[in-house]
């Protein structure tokens, strides 16, 4: 995720505070790191610099975080761009885990104890996710769900894979 | 395709062989019934035709022009009584005739001379077994058989005796008419109005035993033939298959049925109907009826099925309508209601006005089976009524699971019992009517009555005092016989008869002063009356005139005595009538006929118990597998063995209950209306013992289907017998 | 023996040690080898998950856990008690006081509203009309049902009817309650709400729960889980190596 398009993307119902503006994205998006002041400020210097947003006039006090900052047209016409722009679906076909299990077939090692152990990996990350979704508030139920379809995906791979295993050996074998 | 659909649907498993084999019964047992039913009716209708000539009618004693008939060669002097032996009635015509007549008997002999006779089979064989003192003397010579084709049954009791002018002219009644022959009467009506009430009353459950096999795995041939419209069967297909299908098992049922009926043909004649059993070939039906009744039951059953699946809306995804029956309302009862006042009406009419007999008997008829129908109709919301009421106070799991499901399906629960439910209120029906004659016509000895073992007949206006005497001192010798008395009519007091002092104790009458002559009420006196003696005016004066009017025979009782004694009498051509007895002028008709009646309807009724039993094991059983999977789950919820006899019991029990109070209660306000209403002087009294018996057996059979029921759905249910995912 | 099938014993008795154990559990139909010694043990207040292809054995195994079916081999030990040695009766018993049930589906009585299907267990165990139906009504509040107590099943979607069904389960408190693919039916959404709910009650309760399970976002919710392959349990998974 570009987190400059997330940050320009707060900005556009309302004008808001650089202070606001980074809790409103922890809150959204930042589950684990929260994202540095540094790095908010420098993005939204490097926004001004593009034309997609202005900072308004300053107030009482000085400093970076007495600013208030608003969306240009420019910067709207950015945003519309980038969520209507489909993004291409992730090329996983050379993941690690296929390459160590064809691996593991060709030194004719225990490929379903490695299948196992992956599996055992996910569902733990898995049970982490559940847990935690279990407390969290809608925002981010939604940021668990994805990362947990994300793992299913892989478990599915690997259930498949491991009910595949005998013809694979074989398949491997004859090469 | 259609082969295909048959084949995957109606013979594919085992449950749905079982359906086959309950249609085919189901429709095998009610055509065999109604062929029953309409050869009987055919039966009486032809007895009623051979033995008219016993209804020698009054209006042949006037010819054309109004004037009494003469002895000729071309006339008949016919008398017709009622003989009685050993509490048997005799059917009996005295005939006499010029020596040159050229009239015939009916079956073409000619006519018996005097002093010989002609007699049915079974009356020869009477004869035969008593002594001739008892019997044969009344009659004379036997000369032959009267063939079949003059009489009723093989069981009639039929004499023609030759007799002269003379002796026959010194009888009360005679009269003179153109031949020897009468008109069928309809003298069966109430047998066919009971015939006709009680074939209602058992195809009923029949039907309703064939509806509910029909529905056998319903739910799993849904099912199926939901899967056959997903794979591209088309609605008219469906509905067709289930048509053809019905109308095949059908026509299979109705020649399983007419075999069956076939067969127990003899058995159907051994039966006693009114005067007896039928002669075999009496039972029998054309082919053009058997032929007509086997179409009808493809076409009719044939029809239902194809449009009950054309509105179970079967789709390729299921049942399209949800199949929850909607509440029954109260205008349910309506039919019911319209049954009572139709009854009400005949007998307010009846009570009224003059009404047909055949208009009475319709009315009679279409208010029984309106009252039927009614009560089946009403069935359900009576039970949805009873269930509510139940679930209010249901504290148990066995309960709760019960009451929901009737309230569900009132409908359901209602038909298994229906059946039942019928059979009671046409056994209340007709054992409350019959018990308005048993009981009515019960004779009894007693004080001041008229003892049932004095035998008496009326005296010839022309016999002599010595005639008398000679006759008296013939009785007198017959061992068994306590004497003779020969009471005088009172002239000044007709209907009176004056018995002199020294006889009254033998006639069981108490004199209190020193009177020599008695005067009492004969006509109260004979039917059994207790008569307080009238203050009459003895002395000689008064019997100046009066003549010798009966004669009393006072006997031990047995019947050979009586019998020997009506056959002195008979033969003594003194008398102006046959000899009888008290018992005889009650008894024999009435009683005889109500009984055979009686036995005959006690028979249909444990036939109708039997199949509405079977019909509510069957419907009870496929309520409960259909809900197999629930019973199973309910038990791997740890459901106590007991809770499944207890919703089973429940759920047939409640309409039950429900209903059953109702319909006998029904039942009675029915025959009350009847008894008192259509007849003069008869009182509704207790059933007797067979109706008991008959609710009881009802009772039992539902208890005995529950227990089979219950086993069934043990046995099905096992955890282990299910599988849970 | 036949207190401890009560539930008022269940929790005088703190449970140390596995409150259900398998040692070398076999069943066979006929030729067909469906369980080839499972070893298992379950500790009291665990949610387990039990995942594996299908026709693995998963069924079976929970059938003899339950004491459903008699194992042809091998021990199954609940609380204490071997179940193998109990009769029909006792067994009935057990399953009715302390152990729960629910299935994919199609478990409700059709014919009983929401409210008195959850009540029914409670009646079969001789509880009053009117207490059973607080009781219920105080579990549809639990799940989220408040409103649908009056309802029959047919009128319920495929999530709420699972709601009931394990309201149904878990009303009379069991010890274990059992689970063949409650989600198995149900969308992501619905099988959300069903296991936040069943989890949510279970964990207030303490309740041990085993769940059958194709899905790893319903197996997910389990504090742990053992797979099945081929009647097996493989080694160190289901038993913790001593
Ligand atoms: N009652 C039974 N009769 C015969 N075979 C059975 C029976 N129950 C199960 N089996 C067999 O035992 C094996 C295991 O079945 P089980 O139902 O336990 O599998 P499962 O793991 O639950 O499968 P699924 O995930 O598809 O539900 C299968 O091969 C099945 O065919
Ligand atoms: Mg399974």
């Amino acid at each position: 995720m570009e987190s400059s398009l997330a940050l320009l993307g707060l900005l556009c119902p309302q004008p808001s505070y650089g202070y606001d503006l980074k809790h409103a994205y922890d809150r959204f998006f930042a589950t684990r790191r929260p994202l540095a002041f540094g790095q908010v400020y420098a993005t939204l210097s490097r926004l001004i610099r593009d034309g997609f947003i202005v900072a308004l006039g300053e107030e009482a006090g000085d400093g970076p975080d007495r600013k208030r900052y608003a969306v240009t047209d420019q910067g709207r016409d950015r945003i519309g761009q980038w969520i209507f722009t489909p993004d291409p679906p992730n090329d996983h076909l050379q993941s690690n885990l296929f390459a160590k299990t064809i691996i593991a077939l060709l030194i004719e090692d225990d490929a379903e104890r490695l299948l196992d152990l992956q599996r055992a990996e996910h569902m733990s990350r898995m049970r982490e996710f559940t847990a935690l979704k279990r407390e969290a508030d809608i925002a981010h139920v939604l940021i668990y769900d994805y990362a947990i379809f994300h793992i299913e995906a892989d478990l599915r791979w690997i259930d498949l894979t491991s009910a595949r295993l005998l013809e694979l050996r074989k398949d491997v074998a004859q090469r | 395709m259609i082969r295909t659909i048959l084949q995957l649907t109606t013979f594919g498993n085992e449950q749905s062989r079982w359906r086959l084999a309950g249609i085919v019964l189901g429709i095998a047992v009610g055509v065999g019934l109604l062929l029953t039913l309409l050869g009987a009716a055919q039966g009486l209708t032809d007895r009623d035709q051979r033995r008219s000539w016993l209804n020698v009618n009054f209006e042949y004693r006037l010819d054309e022009d109004g004037e009494a008939y003469t002895l000729t060669d071309d006339t008949v002097m016919v008398g017709r009584f009622t003989d009685y032996v050993a509490g048997d009635a005799i059917e009996r015509i005295d005939v006499a005739a010029t020596q040159t007549t050229n009239e015939r008997t009916p079956w073409g002999d000619p006519l018996p001379a005097p002093g010989t006779y002609f007699a049915s089979p079974a009356l020869i064989e009477l004869i035969e077994s008593l002594p001739g003192e008892q019997l044969g003397d009344r009659f004379g010579t036997l000369i032959g058989p009267i063939p079949d084709s003059a009489l009723g049954s093989p069981d009639s009791l039929y004499v023609l005796a030759g007799v002269d002018e003379a002796t026959l002219g010194q009888f009360q009644s005679w009269w003179i008419q153109p031949a020897l022959a009468g008109d069928a009467s309809g003298s069966n009506v109430v047998y066919r109005i009971v015939m006709v009430i009680g074939g209602i009353a058992m195809f009923l459950p029949v039907l309703l035993l064939i509806s509910t096999t029909t529905q056998l795995g319903g739910a799993q041939r849904a099912e199926r033939l939901s899967t056959l419209r997903l794979i591209g069967a088309t609605p008219e297909s469906v509905t067709r298959v289930a048509a053809i299908e019905m109308a095949l098992l059908a026509l299979t049922g109705a020649l399983l049925g007419t075999v069956g009926w076939w067969l127990l043909r003899p058995v159907g004649a051994r039966f006693v109907v009114d005067e007896g059993r039928f002669f075999p070939y009496d039972l029998d039906v054309s082919i053009a009826t058997i032929v007509a009744i086997a179409i009808g039951a493809m076409l009719t059953t044939g029809i239902a099925a194809g449009v009950r699946i054309a509105r179970m809306g079967i789709g390729p995804l299921g049942v399209t309508r949800e199949r929850s029956e909607h509440a029954p309302s109260p205008l349910s009862l309506l039919p019911l209601l319209a049954g009572l006042a139709l009854f009400g009406g005949v007998t307010w009419a009846f009570k009224t006005s003059n009404v047909d007999v055949m208009l009475l008997s319709l009315a009679i008829i279409g208010g029984f089976g309106l009252t039927s129908l009614g009560i089946i109709w009403a069935g359900p919301w009576l039970t949805n009524c009873a269930s509510r009421l139940a679930a209010r106070f249901a504290g148990s799991a066995a309960g709760v699971v019960a009451a929901s499901r009737i309230r569900r399906h009132p409908e359901a629960t209602f038909r298994s019992v229906s059946g039942l439910v019928l059979a009671v209120f046409t056994v209340t029906v007709f054992a409350a009517s019959a018990s308005s004659v048993l009981e009515a016509d019960d004779p009894r000895d007693g004080a001041q009555v008229f003892p049932l073992s004095t035998v008496y007949a009326y005296i010839h206006e022309g016999a002599t005092e010595a005639d008398l005497a000679g006759v008296e001192r013939e009785i007198e010798a017959v061992p068994g016989v306590l004497g003779a008395v020969i009471a005088m009519e009172d002239r000044n007091d007709p209907g009176s008869w004056l018995v002199h002092r020294d006889d009254a104790p033998l006639l069981n009458v108490r004199i209190e002063d020193d009177r020599a002559w008695v005067r009492f009420d004969a006509y109260n006196y004979i039917w059994g009356e207790p008569d307080a003696e009238r203050p009459g005016q003895p002395g000689a004066a008064t019997l100046a005139g009066d003549l010798p009017f009966v004669l009393m025979v006072a006997t031990d009782g047995s019947d050979g005595v009586i019998d020997t004694v009506r056959t002195r009498l008979e033969a003594s051509n003194q008398m102006a009538s046959l000899a009888r007895t008290r018992a005889d002028d009650i008894d024999v008709t009435t009683r005889k006929f109500v009984n055979s009646l009686a036995n005959l309807a006690y028979i249909g009724i444990a036939i109708t118990i039997l199949i509405a039993g079977i019909s509510l094991t069957v419907a009870t059983a496929a309520s409960m597998l259909e809900r197999k999977r629930i019973f199973g789950l309910l038990r791997l919820m740890g459901m106590p063995n007991g809770v499944i006899s207890r919703i089973v019991a429940f759920e047939a029990v409640a309409p039950l209950v429900a209903v059953l109070a109702i319909t006998i209660g029904l039942g009675f306000l029915i025959s009350w209306m009847m008894v008192e209403g259509l007849s003069y002087s008869r009182t509704l009294h207790a059933p007797d013992i067979r109706y008991y018996l008959a609710i009881l057996g009802s009772l039992g059979l539902a208890v005995l289907s529950v227990l089979a029921v219950t086993g069934l759905v043990h046995r099905n249910t096992g955890v282990n017998q299910t599988r849970f995912e | 023996m036949t207190a401890l099938l009560t539930r008022e014993t269940a929790q005088s008795i703190p449970a140390d040690g596995p409150i259900l154990s398998a040692r070398a559990v076999v069943k066979r139909f006929g030729q067909t080898e469906a369980l080839r010694g499972v070893d298992l043990d379950i500790e009291p207040g665990e949610v387990l998950a039990v995942m594996g292809p299908s026709g693995s054995g998963k069924s079976t195994l929970l059938h003899c856990l339950a004491g459903v079916l008699a194992p042809d081999d091998g021990s199954v030990v609940f609380d204490g008690i071997e179940i193998s040695r109990l009769n029909e009766r006792q067994r009935s018993l057990l399953r009715l006081n302390r152990l729960g049930f629910v299935f994919q589906f199609g478990q409700l009585l059709p014919d009983l509203t929401a409210v008195d299907n959850i009540s029914v267990p409670l009646l079969l165990s001789g509880v009053r009309r009117n207490e059973a139906l607080k009781r219920a009504d105080d579990w549809l509040e639990r799940l989220g049902l408040g409103d649908a107590g009056q309802k029959l099943p047919a009128e319920l979607s495929g999530g709420q009817a699972q709601r009931v069904a394990v309201a149904r389960a878990l009303v009379t408190n069991p010890t274990v309650l059992f689970a063949d693919e409650p989600t198995g039916s149900l969308d992501s959404l619905a099988a959300e709400q069903v296991m936040n709910a069943l989890l949510d009650q279970v964990k207030a309760a303490g309740t041990t729960v085993v769940i059958i399970t194709h899905d790893p976002r319903t197996a997910a919710y389990a504090d742990r889980e053992v797979i099945v392959r081929d009647g097996r349990i493989p080694a160190g998974n289901g038993v913790r190596s001593a």
